[in-house]
């Protein structure tokens, strides 16, 4: 852990910052918490529990949230006429929104479970 | 902690940041942001769109304003003072087309590249030369101490409008195109209001007749000039706007109107340049190339219809108006419908621009008023003689004067900032400097006090217009408005009909080679700057052409010639239409003694060409002896044709191709063969003068017959290439449609293409390029009517206005009143305007925005 700063709330701004990216680029409130948790969590002891857990999180919010969205006035219409704008049909803009998050997050999850062993030694 | 570990949190960190970066600085991330739940597009859904109740509270307010939407979707703005009142606008024109605004103010101000970048670099670089955000700043400083009354109605529309950028930014809900563009706006001020005044003044005024003429003078020679651009146009001097022959207040041309007519405005005594000589003549071209290339090349042939019939002509026995602007038709459109109601002040129905606070074209219970051009010259072009040893110096009435400089920045997205200097003489802004200087006068820069100030009162006028009861009052307001020069027509509910044309007409005294002293208006061709040829003034308010209950019972002011020939101050500049909207509108004026409400919609909706009317059977005589196989159809479908551009007949097409191909025929080799290096056909009025007048002219090259028989030829070629062997698909929807484009461009924003009737110098009109490439390019219809109204001036309690512009109301493209009125527009169709005088009595009523003050 001293090779890296030798206290573990050195790390705390990084982790802050890594969720703070996500929550910027996604409107994301979960992301700071997902990797806040993973440090935290007993759950997320190994690399592929931190990956699930960051993804399987992020991933379920964003359908709550599009869900949540849709159910507005207008919304579904609009975001399909954007992604006609950019090209794509709605799925397609779905799948890579999903797709890029997973990635996010996989990346994320697997920062936060690094964060979480480098605080522990 | 091993370096394994240490190497693995580095590598994922380094993933993190290489992801989070590419999500960031590429299109992904752009979809990620435009797609996120919260703050995405999605939120974006509501702008533009009320449903049932909204309730706002703003600090700003005195009292509480109610806005009913009634079933046409037109709000309706309840208020208790004019300062509320207008703020609510200012909310509702936010709320509906903010992007439309904020663009528009870009536009006019020469700050688009900021959002867009490179490509709109060019317009802001003219933009910026013509100075109307300048103007647009003096002048509001001017009414902020000359008319704070108006001023604070400016304001209050401002605050109007950023009230609901502020409620807009709190949604997350900025309209889509802030978000595919990824920006916000900036807060609104009564200069971004009169930005766009001066814009749309400018648009209707920025014609480069005197320029454009000078080049053709010294290309193909005045004499040529004359003929084929002649001062005034053929076929004007019976249909003028102001009936009579041009005397008026007892006053009369004292030089023979034919005589000025007749002589070379190009020659030096009219100019102060010498257009005979090699090296000037080349020196103005480059000049002129180097400005058509900044400016770039204008739509031609738009114009607008209006017209009013007396009670003594009318079915009902009350005054009755028409209009209909015809501009640049657009999603979402130019105009937003809406009234406003205060109860003792103010009570107007019509169209507003959105960025203008005021009904622009309307109705209010007693008075109803539309506008439409009047094609008067406004901006004369000054070669500068500058000093050769300081070329910021020029010479002015005997002194050698320095420029001013004005340094502008551009702001370029993705790009270096564009550093552009303007020069400006005692004219005007320094157009180009290759080959000669040339400055330009415009009356929209020079101000009403003629100064160069800038500072003009448009607002003023059309805000008296708004609340003005009777003619007095109308003809009150008026002598405020300074730019765009407009026909206004008129008619009340006590039987008046009335047309005026205010605007700021620049005189200039000129001593004709028989040594007379004449005043003209504007100028056939650029002048010399040195101070000889400068405006003196304007023509005074009570001389501008104007006409009040004629005796025929009608007035109509298509854009064409506005006085008869013995108007004391002769008109030199000016860039009429021709005047076949004129003749068809007098022919269905006279055609019987009365007329209804619907005869004045049928008359908006006519298609009746009269350039076809008045030559075709000229062309089917010239070529019907020699006609066999699919000429002789063509002929045969000719003849039996109605002359009505009918969307859905094939005869319209073929005159179109004919016309067009024969125009070529007359004209191509003979521009080119001088040198000319634009397509600049002379009007339609003038090929129909030289087809009746001028058969055996240099004009019809190998003959009128020959030239007439090629064209048809050509022109048969061309639709079969285009259209099949089978005649009788060729229907003219298929050539000539409608194309309402997005201001972005965009085409899922658009609409269209839809066939339509019409055509150029129709009272449909519908302008189409007289041009066989239009069907290589698959040109669209972009111009036309951009609203109609119609109105019965029977009584006040009768709100008997009826309106319809192509588009919809709201800026939202997912709205279902984006786009609602483009079938009720080319239907025909038209809304009837509501005058209910409380907010319950609003019919069907989709909706309530309630504005109330903070804590009210």
């Amino acid at each position: 852990m001293s090779s890296v700063g030798g206290s573990r709330f050195a790390l705390l701004p990084i982790a802050a910052a890594i969720g703070l990216a996500l929550d910027w680029l996604l409107g994301n409130p979960v992301a700071p918490a997902i990797v806040a948790a993973v440090i935290a969590a007993p759950i997320a002891a190994s690399m592929a529990w931190a990956l699930v857990y960051s993804l399987g999180v992020n991933l379920a919010w964003l359908t709550v949230a599009y869900t949540c969205m849709s159910l507005r006035e207008g919304a579904a219409e609009i975001i399909k006429l954007t992604a006609d704008i950019a090209g794509l049909s709605t799925g397609v803009a779905y799948t890579l929104v999903y797709v890029i998050v997973a990635l996010l997050s996989m990346a994320s999850g697997a920062a936060a479970y690094l964060i979480k062993g480098a605080i522990k030694s | 902690m091993g370096a394994r570990r240490i190497l693995g949190t580095i590598a994922s960190l380094v993933a993190t940041v290489v992801l989070v970066g590419i999500v960031a600085f590429t299109p992904l991330g752009q979809l990620l942001t435009l797609m996120d739940p919260f703050h995405g597009v999605g939120a974006s859904a509501i702008v533009g769109t009320v449903r049932d109740r909204m309730v706002l509270e703003s600090d700003y307010l005195e009292s509480r304003v109610e806005i009913v939407f009634d079933s046409n979707y037109i709000p309706h703005v309840f208020a208790e003072n004019e300062r509320d009142a207008f703020y609510a606008v200012g909310f509702l024109h936010a709320w509906f087309r903010l992007w439309q605004m904020d663009m528009q103010r870009r536009l006019a101000s020469g700050r688009l590249a900021e959002v867009v970048g490179e490509d709109a670099l060019k317009m802001d670089i003219y933009m910026r030369t013509i100075g109307l955000r300048r103007s647009a700043e003096a002048t509001v400083e001017w009414l902020k101490s000359n008319r704070p009354d108006i001023y604070e109605l400016l304001e209050a529309y401002s605050q109007g409008v950023n009230d609901a950028i502020a409620y807009m930014k709190k949604k997350h809900a900025l309209p889509l195109m802030f978000k595919l563009l990824d920006y916000e706006p900036e807060p609104w001020t009564p200069v971004d209001t009169m930005v766009w005044a001066k814009y749309m003044a400018w648009s209707l005024t920025n014609f480069w007749q005197p320029l454009m003429l000078s080049y053709l003078a010294v290309k193909l020679g005045p004499a040529d000039v004359n003929i084929l651009w002649p001062v005034h146009p053929y076929y004007s001097d019976n249909v003028t706007v102001v009936p009579g022959d041009g005397e008026i207040n007892g006053k009369r041309l004292q030089v023979d109107p034919y005589y000025l007519r007749s002589l070379n405005w190009f020659s030096t005594w009219a100019t102060g340049l010498n257009f005979s000589d090699p090296e000037f003549q080349a020196k103005l071209e480059e000049a002129v190339l180097d400005i058509m290339e900044l400016v770039g090349e204008r739509p031609r042939e738009i114009g607008s219809n209006d017209w009013a019939v007396a009670p003594s002509r009318s079915a009902t026995g009350a005054a009755m108006m028409a209009d209909d602007p015809h501009l640049q038709l657009n999603m979402p459109s130019l105009w937003f419908a809406l009234r406003i109601y205060v109860p003792g002040d103010l009570d107007v129905f019509g169209v507003t621009l959105p960025g203008i606070p005021f009904v622009i074209i309307g109705y209010n219970r007693y008075i109803s008023w539309g506008l439409t051009n009047t094609q008067i010259g406004v901006m004369d072009f000054y070669v500068e003689r500058v000093n050769p040893e300081d070329p910021t110096q020029y010479y002015y009435k005997g002194k050698w004067l320095k420029m001013q400089v004005i340094d502008e920045v551009i702001k370029v997205r993705g790009g270096e900032d564009y550093h552009l200097k303007v020069y400006v003489t005692v004219h005007g802004p320094v157009l180009t400097t290759k080959g000669l200087t040339i400055s330009f006068r415009w009356t929209g820069n020079a101000g009403f006090m003629n100064d160069g100030s800038g500072v003009t009162r448009e607002v003023i006028a059309i805000y008296l217009v708004n609340k003005a009861r009777n003619l007095e009052e109308f003809r009150e307001a008026l002598r405020y408005w300074d730019v765009p020069s407009q026909n206004f027509m008129y008619a009340d509910v006590y039987g008046n009909i009335a047309v005026f044309e205010p605007g700021l007409f620049p005189l200039r005294e000129v001593t004709l080679p028989t040594g007379e002293k004449v005043l003209v208006v504007s100028s056939r061709s650029v002048l010399n700057g040195t101070g000889d040829y400068d405006w003196i003034g304007y023509i005074p308010y009570e001389d501008i052409p104007h006409a009040i209950n004629p005796e025929r019972g009608f007035l109509a002011a298509p854009n064409q010639m506005s006085v008869g020939p013995y108007y004391p101050y002769f008109i030199l500049g000016g860039w009429w239409d021709t005047p076949n909207r004129a003749q068809a509108i007098f022919r269905d004026l006279m055609s019987k003694e009365k007329h209804t409400l619907e005869d004045m919609m049928r008359y908006q909706a006519d298609i009746f060409d009269w350039a076809a009317y008045s030559v075709l059977g000229d062309l089917i005589g010239a070529v019907r002896d020699r006609a066999t196989g699919k000429m002789a159809e063509a002929l045969r479908i000719l003849s039996e044709w109605d002359y009505r551009m009918s969307k859905d007949e094939v005869a319209p097409t073929i005159w179109w191709a004919w016309f067009s191909a024969l125009q070529d025929e007359m004209y191509r080799d003979y521009l080119l063969s001088h040198g000319v290096r634009y397509r600049v056909y002379p009007p339609t009025a003038t090929t129909i003068y030289l087809i009746k007048e001028y058969r055996d002219s240099k004009w019809f090259p190998g003959g009128f017959e020959d030239t007439v028989y090629r064209a048809l030829e050509r022109a048969l070629e061309a639709l079969e290439e285009h259209l099949g062997s089978d005649i009788s698909e060729w229907t003219w929807g298929k050539v000539h449609q409608l194309y309402l484009e997005h201001l972005s461009g965009l085409k899922q924003l658009s609409r269209g293409p839809y066939p339509e009737d019409g055509g150029s110098h129709i009272l449909m009109n519908a302008p189409f390029p007289w041009d066989l490439r239009a069907l290589d390019e698959g040109v669209k219809v972009r111009h036309g009517p951009s609203w109609r109204i119609v109105t019965l001036m029977d009584s006040p309690d009768s709100c008997n206005a009826y309106g319809v512009y192509p588009g919809g109301q709201s800026g939202n493209p997912i709205s279902e009143y984006y786009d609602n009125w483009v079938g009720v527009w080319l239907s025909y169709d038209y809304i009837k305007a509501s005058c209910p005088e409380d907010p319950a009595q609003v019919e069907g009523a989709l909706g309530t925005i309630t504005l109330k003050p903070a804590g009210g």
